[in-house]
């Protein structure tokens, strides 16, 4: 290949009368350089977010949820549990369940009354969690470390501890009065009544998954059980184990185990459309920046287009020396290597350099409201940058295909007379 | 002077040429440029072709050195028909015997003169230390040893014409085919040119087919032929 080498580089590097062939070189590296970059950093912040976004959830959630199945009128559902501690102690026999808790979880109607010259009067609908704060504080990370509480994290008789959106919203702080309505009802001779309670708000939680902190809302387990009428029983067993990553073999153990009424959940199936979104908005991110690429292979169509018009009367000079048609193609095919192997080279120096300006200084504030994020988070795959390099060398390889042949076809002796 | 081109060329013909036609088609119209050329050239000769400005003396060269097909007729070097050979095997029928020089020399304005004349041989996958020794041989053999960095630009006509030639003979060719190579050279520079391609053609017994308008050159050839109506005769 030495020969192909030292031809291609001269073609590359042209120092004739127009300098237009090395200009153009010039214009395509950086093409396949802006394409590579903004690939590496696209993807790097997009795969920080996803990371970032699926921590916050699976430590906020328990890791998997234990539910009672029962028969509906349109098939199985979940229904009450009333074993549930004989659940629990078949949860925890698990060695990688490091910890489990009862859980109360109904959809409830929250209002506040309206303050003279100060807030309105207003509903909303959050989820009312009923929990046991001991074990609670084991399981989930909102019970044990919230990014940031305003009170207290875990509620006692009588108190509520609200989302900070939520709170936000209905215009509460710590120590106001919200009555809360469950969907339990009585019929009297008014009409429908619904059970409610009033609470006291103990604490207000910032969770940084901005969806959690609009819907939750915390009691304890034996307010949430009075509130929708319940006896001694609960929704689920949730559990926080080792490695989330491995949730599917412990998932299978402890389904072994409980039989076929139970039902188990691991926190991948509590988010589906999450997931599903976050996976094809990156697959959507690639397609669109690869275009960026694909500009830059376009590019160096031209550009080798344009060596073969100049260097016409030399591909005819070195065909008539007895040159293969062959060795040409390699010389043109290598011009693509070269163009693309120095453009994604630098693409990556540069992209990495972007990732490492993006995470420790970045220029820019990012609305936490809007995208549950703090600061702009940044992962740099190994795997992902070799992906990225491997498909631009080859995108700019196929660019040159067009070229070589079109320069290894051409006939010598109209070559030769080429002006 | 290449060592090489001191060895043996054997006897017989080294090129063999009968009724070869050559067609082009502009539109609809047919242009006859020969019509049944008949040439047998013999190991170690010298012929000149003359004739009129478009008679086809270029394309009878660009047929004989491999470089485009007859419409029809058959042409042999050293034995082979060109026929038979597929675009490789004339690719290394042109690397190993044959060199050519053209008026314009064409030499690659961006290589050094012992680049552009190493560059048969590179192609021939020789070494790059070999290639470049053989190289600068050959310049100075043609009395280009102290010009051998200059680009083919920083070199007066006479000077390309016989870097041209060295990479001519680079490859140590059987036969060299040279199309009018003192085309663009004043009369002193033309001797000069001519008298060195008859020595490096004499002294290692190759064949020379050589395309002139030049009196004096014709005059020095072992055999003249006239191309005319497409076909060629003693002139």
């Amino acid at each position: 290949m030495g020969l192909e080498f030292f031809i291609a580089l001269r073609h590359l590097m042209s120092r004739e009368r127009r300098a237009l062939i090395s200009i153009i070189t010039v214009i395509s590296i950086v093409g396949v350089v802006v394409g590579v970059t903004a690939l590496i950093m696209v993807i790097a912040v997009m795969d920080g977010a996803q990371k970032d976004y699926l921590k916050r959830l699976i430590d906020f959630n328990a890791h998997l949820q234990v539910l009672q199945v029962e028969m509906g009128p349109y098939g199985p559902r979940a229904g009450e549990m009333q074993d549930y501690r004989k659940v629990l102690e078949v949860v925890e026999e698990d060695p990688e369940v490091v910890a489990t808790s009862a859980l109360v979880q109904r959809f409830a109607m929250l209002k506040t009354e309206g303050r003279e010259g100060g807030r309105t009067e207003s509903f909303r609908p959050a989820q009312v969690l009923g929990i046991d704060p001991e074990r609670e504080r084991k399981v989930s990370r909102m019970a044990q470390d919230p990014e940031d509480v305003q009170g207290k994290s875990l509620p006692g008789r009588g108190e509520i501890v609200l989302g900070a959106e939520l709170a936000a919203k209905m215009g509460l702080w710590l120590g106001d009065s919200v009555r809360v309505f469950s969907g339990s009802y009585a019929t009297t001779g008014l009409g429908i009544s619904f059970k409610s309670s009033q609470l006291r708000v103990a604490g207000v939680f910032k969770s940084g998954v901005y969806d959690v902190d609009e819907m939750f809302s915390y009691v304890s387990i034996q307010e949430a059980q009075g509130l929708n009428s319940l006896d001694d029983v609960v929704d689920m067993i949730h559990a926080k184990v080792r490695d989330p990553y491995e949730i599917d073999a412990i998932r299978q153990r402890i389904e072994a185990r409980l039989g076929p009424a139970y039902y188990v959940r691991t926190w991948a199936e509590l988010n589906p459309p999450l997931f599903y979104a976050l996976k094809l908005e990156k697959l959507g991110m690639f397609v669109i920046t690869m275009l960026v690429v694909m500009v830059a292979a376009l590019n160096i169509v031209a550009t080798l287009i344009l060596v073969t018009m100049e260097k016409t009367r030399e591909i005819g000079i070195l065909r008539a020396m007895g040159m293969s048609r062959r060795t040409i193609r390699r010389v043109f095919m290598l011009e693509g290597l070269l163009i693309g192997v120095v453009g994604t080279g630098l693409g990556v120096i540069l992209g990495l350099v972007g990732c490492y300006i993006l995470k420790y200084h970045c220029p820019f504030e990012i609305p936490e409201a809007v995208y549950g994020l703090k600061g702009l988070p940044v992962l740099v795959r190994p795997v992902t940058v070799l992906v990225i390099c491997a498909t631009s060398i080859c995108v700019c390889l196929l660019a040159a295909v067009i070229p070589a042949f079109q320069a290894s076809r051409l006939d010598i002796v109209e070559a030769l007379r080429y002006e | 002077m290449s060592k090489a081109g001191s060895k043996d060329r054997g006897n017989g013909a080294a090129i063999r040429v009968s009724g070869v036609t050559k067609d082009y088609h502009d539109g609809e119209r047919v242009l006859h440029v020969l019509r049944g050329a008949d040439l047998t050239v013999q190991r170690g000769e010298i012929v000149a072709i003359v004739g009129q400005s478009g008679s086809g003396k270029s394309t009878l060269l660009h047929l004989l050195g491999a470089l485009d097909r007859p419409t029809k007729g058959r042409i042999e070097i050293e034995g082979e028909d060109l026929a038979a050979l597929g675009g490789p095997a004339l690719d290394r029928l042109r690397l190993e015997k044959i060199g050519f020089v053209f008026q314009f020399h064409h030499l690659m304005p961006g290589l050094k003169a012992w680049e552009n004349v190493a560059m048969p041989a590179l192609v021939a996958r020789r070494s790059d230390t070999g290639s470049k020794a053989a190289a600068i041989d050959l310049l100075e053999s043609v009395g280009m040893g102290e010009r051998l960095n200059h680009r083919p630009a920083k070199l007066s006509g006479g000077e390309q014409q016989r870097v041209a030639l060295a990479r001519a003979l680079m490859n140590d060719p059987h036969l060299i085919l040279a199309d009018e190579p003192t085309g663009n050279l004043d009369e002193e520079m033309s001797r000069q040119v001519i008298d060195l391609l008859w020595n490096v053609t004499r002294e290692h017994g190759r064949s020379l087919v050589i395309v002139t308008h030049e009196t004096f050159i014709a005059e020095k050839a072992d055999r003249v032929l006239r191309l005319h109506e497409g076909r060629l005769r003693p002139a």
